[in-house]
């Protein structure tokens, strides 16, 4: 949560700066004092874009003088990557560490006994990726003595995620009834529908379906862009819409 | 860093930008969503309070 007094939900901005909250009897608690505010005039979209791929793997170091060996051994991995001529985007290194390689008191040293040291890295590609939880793990055998209970993580590639708002007016839904026959009589519109036409039955769940031609079945889970129905939208059922297709736009 | 006050839960509401080296889909941190960053506030000493982090 950000602003507590304008939090932007998907129905209008929440104000929850005089909510309270009251104890009725064991096990039972009222909540009041949540307040809506106006909506806002712009849509969250969520946009999710390829990002690189990040490559990681850890190494245990153990005993006196385990924290200089762990820094030693991220130097063996960033030039075994530099050797390879692997461009590296960005690097995170972290050095953990209590007791999970020997289950001792972890004051056993002057220094820490323990090191356990991780190496992240964002690569252009899978390949250059899948060498950074390699060379992690090589320094089993190829790097400071005492190391163990490498783990090579691999490689995934980065779906990342980024909000942004825009204007509402850019948003032009087109909503298309699937199976219309039953959704038609107790149907309430809660928003202007520019475009609304029936198709014959041919999918087992309704569907809505946005102008950017994303769509979702009744009982899959509201997402980013596509507009949804809730899990009460049945077949004979009275079906509500209530400003879902831009609604799941903004959240 | 900005500070909402909820008075009446007794709770104060932080929010901190560019925390998550670009969030938790794509940060290389081994903790992407910051959620243990609320025990380093706790270590943070507020003047003339008695040291607080120092507490045995």
């Amino acid at each position: 949560m950000h602003d507590p007094i304008a939090y932007i939900t998907p129905d209008c901005m929440l104000d929850v700066s005089a909510v309270t909250f009251r104890q009725v009897e064991k096990d039972r608690v009222a909540l009041s004092g949540a307040r809506g505010k106006p909506r806002t005039p712009t849509y969250k979209v969520v946009v999710g874009y390829f990002d690189g791929y990040i490559g990681s793997g850890e190494m245990g170091i153990a005993g006196i003088n385990a924290l200089a060996r762990a820094r030693l051994g991220i130097e063996v991995v960033k030039e075994r990557l530099r050797r390879r001529g692997l461009s590296i985007d960005e690097m995170c290194i972290d050095l953990i560490g209590m007791n999970s390689l020997h289950g001792n008191d972890a004051n056993k040293c002057p220094g820490p006994y323990e090191v356990r040291l991780r190496i992240a890295a964002r690569m252009p590609d899978k390949r250059a990726a899948e060498a950074v939880g390699t060379g992690v793990r090589s320094v089993h055998t190829q790097g400071p003595s005492g190391a163990g209970g490498g783990i090579n993580f691999g490689a995934r590639q980065i779906l990342a995620v980024k909000s942004v708002l825009i204007p509402r007016d850019w948003v032009k839904p087109e909503i298309i009834m699937e199976r219309a026959a039953w959704a038609s009589a107790s149907m309430t519109w809660a928003m202007p529908v520019p475009a609304t036409r029936a198709i014959p039955p041919t999918s087992p769940s309704p569907r809505i379906m946005t102008r950017a031609g994303r769509c979702c079945s009744a009982d899959s889970r509201p997402n980013g862009c596509c507009a949804f129905l809730p899990p009460y939208a049945r077949p004979g059922a009275p079906l509500r819409i209530a400003a879902t297709a831009g609604a799941k736009l903004c959240h | 860093m900005r500070r909402y006050e909820l008075p009446q839960l007794r709770a104060l509401n932080f929010v901190i930008e560019n925390a998550l080296a670009g969030g938790v889909t794509r940060s290389l941190a081994i903790d992407p969503q910051g959620k243990s960053l609320s025990a380093l506030m706790l270590t943070i000493t507020l003047p003339g309070h008695n040291d607080g982090a120092h507490r045995s």
